[in-house]
C-alpha cells in the first residue's frame, strides 16, 4: 500500500497548498477590514499549515499501536473531558456569535471539538479492536460505546455545536458497523438519536430556519427571505453560479466583497467555484474522492483491526466533512458550520485534519506487502511493536 | 476472518455512499454553474453608479474673468453623526472640533448633543485640510463625515442681484441671467459605473466606465462692474435723499445697444433669497409698467420732425384753449419754436403735433420705437408695456399719448428710444450677454450689435439731439442734469402713478430723466426713474441730479473726451 500512501500524501499536500493559494486570493478583503492587514489570513494559514505538517509527521512516525496503551487511553479520555468543559470556563473559553466553541490562551484560540472528534474515533477504534471484546454482545458492542459517544455529544450540544454532533454520530456509526456491531443492537439508539435531533431542530427557531431555508430554496426560487441563513445560502449559490465554466478569475471574486459571510472559512468552496469555475470545482471533488479511496485502501490493507478501524474512521471523518460541507455550500444540506478540510481557513481545522492524515500515513507505511500464495497473518503484525520504516 | 471480510464490505459500502454524495454534489454544481437555473441573479444589486457633478459656469462682466459676478465654489460640508459618540465623550468631541475655530460653537454643540438623526451639518469649509485633520483625530474619526458640495457665490451681494439672478442650494436656477442662460451654464454631469461591494462602496478594479463631467460654459455680460458700482451707489443715495419708495437706473451704449449697468431698488441679497420680500425681487427697470410723462414727448417731436409737421425753428402756438375738448395746463403761452417747446416741455405744443400726426402715424411711431412689446432682453420678468389699440383711442387719448400719458412703458423701452435718437435714428437690439465661452476657450455664443429698425431719419435724429441738448441749459427743465465739460441731451418727465384700484394718485409720482452725452458724439445713454419721491417729485429735481452724478463718474471712468470745454472744470 505504499503507492496509496504516496498518492494520499501528495493529494493532501496539493489540497493544503491550494487552500493557502485560495486564502491569498480571497481573504485580503476580510483581512483588511477585520485586522487591517490584507495578508493577515494568508500568513496565519501558512503558519497553521507548517504547524499542522509538523504534527502530521510526528503522528505518522509514531506506531499507531502506541495509542492503544492503557495509560495513553486514560490520558485521552481525560483530555476529552477537559476539552469539553474548558470552553465553558469564564476567562478561558471564548464565545463568538453566541457559541462557546473556543478556548483562548495567550492570544492563541483553539477549537477543541475538532480534536475531540479525532480522539473519539481513536477511542472507538481502540474499543472495537481490543483483544477479547465481544462486538456482537449488546453491552460491549453497543451500550458502552454509545454512552461514551452520548457524553461527548452532550458536551458538543452544550456549546452548542450541532453540526459536530451529527458528524460525530455519523462517523462513529460507520466505524461501529465496520467493526461488526449488530445492526439490531444499534438501530434502537439510532432511532432515539434521530427523534432527539428532530425535537431539537423543531424547538430551535435558528435550526428550524436553517432546515426550512434549504427546503424553501429548493422548492421556490422566487421567495425573498431576509433571514441570515437564507441570505448566506443565496449568496453562496449566486457566487457559484457566477463562476460558470472557467470562473471569473483568480483573485477577482465579487462575492468576497462582504457579500458572502464566512467566505474564507466554511464557504471557501463557493469562492473556489466563483473564481475558478466548474472545472476547478470538479477537480476539487475528484481530489477528495481520490483521497477517500486511497484512505479506504489503506484501511482495507491495514496491518491490524485497530489500525484498520483507525484509518477507516479518519478517512470517513475527513471525506464526510468535505462531502457535507460541499452539500451545505451548494444548498443541498442545511447550514451547519462545518469547515472544509484542508481548504478552509482555520488553525484547529487544518491541524486536526493533518493529524488525521498522520494516522493514515502511519497506518499506510506499516501495511504488509502482499505476498503471493500466502495469506496475511494479522497476529504477526500485532506482535510487531517496533516501527520499521 | 469472517469479521474482517464483513468489515471490508462495510468499508466499501460507506466508500460508495460517500462517493454518491460527492457525485450528487457534482451534478448540483453542473446545474448551478452550467445550466444556471438554481441561483437567483443578484448582480443587479451590485450595480454601482456615482455622479460626478459638473461645475456650473461663472458669470463675468465685460472686463474678463478676474472679478466674477457669480461663481461656483467647491466646498467641503462637514457633518456630525452623534449616534456613534460614546457616552461621556461629548465634551472631548466638542473640544476637538472647536480647536479649529472654523465652526460656530452653538451649532457644533447642538449637533454633538442631538438625540435624533445621524446627519447634523456643522459648517462648510473651502479647506480640505481641516477635514483631514478632523478625520485623522482619534476622538473624532468615527463621528465626523464630509460631503463635497458646490456653493454659488455672488461677490456683489445685493448689487446687480436682479440681473444676475440666483441658483438655489439644489442647483436650480430661479431668476435673472442664471435662469435665462442656464442651459449654457449647467454643463453635463459625468459618472462612474462599476460594481459595489456589500457596503455600497465601489470595488477597486471592477470599474466599467468613467465619464468625465463637462463643466458649464462661462457667461460674459455686457455689464461693467465699475459702472454698475457707480450706478448702485448713486441710486442708493438718491433713494435716501429724495425719500423715494423705489427707483431704477439703466445705462446703455447707444451705438451698440449693450446694457452697461442696470440697477433697481429695493433690492435683495442672493444669499438670502428665500427670506427677501417679493417686491424686492422685481427688476423694476424691465418689470414696472409706468406712465412716463414728458419723457415721452421726445417721440412726439421726433415723429413731428420726421413727418415734416414741424422743424427746429418752426413756430407752434401754445395759447390756452381747449385741446380735444379739455383745457390743458402749460408753463408757456404764445408762439414758440419747437426747440423752445422741447426745452420748456410744452404740453400744448406736443398736443398740437400729436393731433396733426393723427392716430395712424402716432401708432406707427410707437411700434417702430418698440413700445407695447417686449424688447427680448435676456433677463427674467420683462413686461411689454401697455399700448391700447389705436382704433380705441379717443382724441383726448391721442393728445395724452403725445405728452406721455395714457400709455405705459418700461424703462428699457424708454432708454431704447433715446439711444435710437442718439444713434442717428438707428434702433439697436438691446442685449446684456456679450459672449458665452466654453471651458476650453471656444466661443459658443457671441452677440454682436444688430440694427433692428430705422424709425427716424438721420436728419431728424440730429435735430432731436440739438433740441434735447437745450433741455439741461439754463431755462430748461433739466438744468440739474448738466455734466461739467459735456453737452448733455435729455428730457425730464413727471407723471402721476396709477393706483392699483384705478385712477391716479394725487401724492405719488414717478420722476424720470432720460438722456445721453456727449451730444456731439453720444457714448452713454442713462435712464433714471424714481418712484414716489417726497416731497419733491419733478423729474428735473429728483432724477436729473442723479443722471448728472452718474454721467460725470462714468465719463471720468471711461475717459470720454469732453466736448464742452467752456464749462470744463480745471482741477
Amino acid at each position: 500500500m505504499k503507492w496509496a500512501t504516496a498518492i494520499l500524501s501528495l493529494i493532501v499536500l496539493g489540497l493544503a497548498g491550494f487552500g493557502i493559494a485560495v486564502q491569498a486570493s480571497i481573504s485580503n478583503v476580510q483581512g483588511e477590514t477585520l485586522v487591517g492587514n490584507p495578508h493577515h489570513f494568508l500568513l496565519q494559514q501558512t503558519t497553521y499549515f507548517l504547524i499542522a505538517l509538523l504534527c502530521c509527521i510526528i503522528v505518522a512516525v509514531v506506531d499507531p499501536e502506541f495509542w492503544t496503551k492503557k495509560e495513553i487511553i486514560v490520558l485521552l479520555c481525560i483530555a476529552i473531558l477537559i476539552s469539553l468543559v474548558s470552553v465553558h470556563i469564564p476567562g478561558f473559553g471564548k464565545s463568538t456569535k453566541g457559541s462557546a466553541r473556543w478556548i483562548s490562551m495567550k492570544g492563541v484560540s483553539i477549537q477543541p471539538s475538532e480534536f475531540v472528534k479525532l480522539l473519539a474515533i481513536l477511542l472507538m477504534a481502540w474499543w472495537q479492536s481490543r483483544p477479547g471484546c465481544l462486538n456482537s454482545s449488546f453491552k460491549q458492542g453497543a451500550l458502552i460505546p454509545i454512552i461514551v459517544l452520548g457524553i461527548i455529544a452532550l458536551g458538543f450540544l452544550s456549546q452548542p455545536d450541532f453540526g459536530s454532533v451529527v458528524m460525530l454520530g455519523a462517523v462513529n456509526l460507520t466505524i461501529m458497523l465496520t467493526a461488526g456491531f449488530r445492526i439490531r443492537h444499534i438501530m434502537p439508539f439510532v432511532a432515539i438519536a434521530l427523534i432527539g435531533l428532530s425535537i431539537l431542530i423543531a424547538h430551535d427557531p435558528v435550526r428550524r430556519a436553517r432546515v426550512t431555508s434549504v427546503l424553501r430554496l429548493n422548492s421556490d426560487k422566487t421567495s425573498q427571505t431576509t433571514d441570515g441563513d437564507s441570505y448566506q445560502l443565496t449568496q453562496s449559490l449566486s457566487a457559484i453560479a457566477s463562476g460558470r465554466l472557467y470562473g471569473v478569475g483568480f483573485g477577482k471574486s465579487v462575492f468576497k466583497q462582504y457579500y458572502l459571510p464566512e467566505n474564507h472559512t466554511d464557504f471557501v468552496f463557493a469562492m473556489i467555484s466563483e473564481e475558478l469555475g466548474f472545472i476547478a470545482s470538479i477537480a476539487c471533488i475528484v481530489l477528495f474522492l481520490a483521497f477517500m479511496w486511497c484512505g479506504l485502501m489503506i484501511a482495507i490493507r491495514a496491518p491490524s483491526p485497530f489500525t484498520r478501524l483507525l484509518a477507516f474512521g479518519m478517512t470517513m471523518h475527513l471525506s464526510m466533512s468535505a462531502g457535507v460541507n460541499l452539500g451545505v455550500v451548494t444548498g443541498l444540506l442545511p447550514t451547519k458550520g462545518l469547515a472544509l478540510p484542508f481548504l478552509s481557513y482555520g488553525g484547529s481545522s487544518l491541524v486536526s485534519s493533518l493529524i488525521a492524515v498522520g494516522f493514515l500515513l502511519a497506518t499506510g507505511w506499516r501495511c504488509p506487502v502482499r505476498q503471493h500464495g500466502r495469506k496475511r497473518n494479522y497476529t504477526d503484525n500485532i506482535e510487531r511493536k517496533v516501527w520499521v520504516s | 476472518m469472517k469479521t474482517i471480510n464483513r468489515g471490508k464490505f462495510w468499508i466499501v459500502l460507506f466508500g460508495l455512499a460517500t462517493t454518491a454524495l460527492f457525485v450528487v454534489t457534482s451534478f448540483r454544481l453542473y446545474k448551478i454553474q452550467i445550466i444556471g437555473d438554481v441561483a437567483k441573479d443578484v448582480s443587479g444589486g451590485m450595480y454601482y453608479r456615482k455622479t460626478l457633478p459638473a461645475q456650473r459656469g461663472g458669470i463675468y462682466d465685460r472686463n474678463g474673468k478676474s472679478q466674477p459676478l457669480a461663481v461656483s465654489v467647491p466646498l467641503w460640508k462637514i457633518f456630525i453623526d452623534p449616534y456613534v459618540i460614546d457616552e461621556g465623550r461629548h465634551g472631548d468631541v466638542m473640544r476637538e472640533i472647536c480647536k479649529h475655530n472654523e465652526f460656530d460653537e452653538t451649532r457644533v454643540f447642538k449637533a454633538v448633543t442631538a438625540e435624533k438623526g445621524r446627519y447634523h451639518p456643522i459648517g462648510e469649509t473651502e479647506n480640505r485640510k481641516i477635514f483631514d485633520d478632523l478625520s485623522t483625530n482619534a476622538v473624532l474619526r468615527r463621528c465626523v463625515g464630509i460631503e463635497k458640495i458646490t456653493r454659488r457665490n455672488y461677490p456683489l451681494d445685493s448689487h446687480m442681484s436682479h440681473v444676475i439672478g440666483i441658483v438655489n442650494s439644489a442647483g436650480m436656477a430661479l431668476d435673472g441671467v442664471e435662469k435665462t442662460m442656464n442651459v449654457y451654464m449647467v454643463g453635463k454631469d459625468g459618472f462612474i459605473e462599476g460594481i459595489a461591494n456589500a457596503k455600497r462602496k465601489e470595488i477597486v478594479g471592477k470599474r466599467k466606465q468613467r465619464v468625465e463631467p463637462v463643466n458649464g460654459n462661462d457667461v460674459f455680460m455686457t455689464f461693467d462692474r465699475n459702472i454698475q458700482y457707480i450706478v448702485e451707489n448713486a441710486l442708493d443715495e438718491a433713494i435716501t435723499n429724495y425719500n423715494a419708495r423705489a427707483g431704477w437706473v439703466i445705462v446703455q451704449n447707444p451705438k451698440t445697444g449693450e446694457i452697461l449697468a442696470m440697477a433697481s431698488r429695493p433690492t435683495f441679497s442672493p444669499h438670502e433669497y428665500g427670506s427677501s420680500p417679493e417686491e424686492s425681487r422685481w427688476n423694476r427697470a424691465i418689470f414696472t409698467n409706468f406712465e412716463p410723462g414728458s419723457v415721452m414727448k421726445a417721440l412726439t417731436f421726433a415723429a413731428g420732425i420726421n413727418e415734416g409737421i414741424c422743424s427746429t425753428n418752426s413756430l407752434i402756438n401754445c395759447d390756452p384753449g381747449l385741446y380735444a375738448g379739455r383745457p390743458l395746463q402749460d408753463h408757456v403761452r404764445g408762439d414758440i419754436t419747437t426747440t423752445m417747446a422741447v426745452k420748456k416741455s410744452s404740453n400744448r405744443a406736443a398736443s398740437r403735433i400729436a393731433m396733426q400726426l393723427g392716430r395712424n402715424r402716432m401708432n406707427d411711431y410707437l411700434i417702430d420705437f418698440g413700445f407695447g412689446k417686449k424688447s427680448g432682453i435676456d433677463l427674467m420678468g420683462e413686461s411689454s408695456g401697455i399700448v391700447t389699440p389705436k382704433n380705441r383711442w379717443s382724441d383726448l387719448q391721442l393728445i395724452r399719448i403725445g405728452i406721455g400719458h395714457g400709455i405705459a412703458v418700461t424703462g428699457i423701452q424708454l432708454i431704447s428710444m433715446y439711444s435710437t435718437i442718439a444713434n442717428k435714428g438707428k434702433m439697436m437690439r438691446t442685449y446684456v450677454i456679450d459672449k458665452v465661452v466654453a471651458p476650453d476657450g471656444t466661443i459658443v455664443l457671441h452677440n454682436t450689435p444688430v440694427i433692428l429698425s430705422n424709425p427716424i431719419s438721420e436728419k431728424t435724429a440730429d435735430d432731436m439731439v440739438f433740441m434735447l441738448s437745450t433741455v439741461p441749459e439754463t431755462g430748461g427743465t433739466g438744468r440739474r442734469a448738466k455734466i461739467p465739460g459735456y453737452t448733455v441731451a435729455g428730457k425730464t418727465g413727471t407723471a402721476q402713478m396709477v393706483l392699483p384700484t384705478g385712477g391716479y394718485s394725487t401724492t405719488d409720482y414717478i420722476g424720470s430723466f432720460c438722456g445721453f452725452f456727449p451730444a456731439s458724439d453720444p457714448q452713454i445713454t442713462i435712464l433714471v426713474s424714481l418712484e414716489a419721491p417726497r416731497p419733491n417729485y419733478h423729474g428735473g429735481t429728483v432724477a436729473a441730479p442723479v443722471f448728472a452724478k452718474i454721467g460725470a463718474a462714468i465719463a471720468q471712468y471711461l475717459e470720454i473726451m469732453p466736448d464742452d470745454l467752456d464749462d470744463f472744470p480745471v482741477y
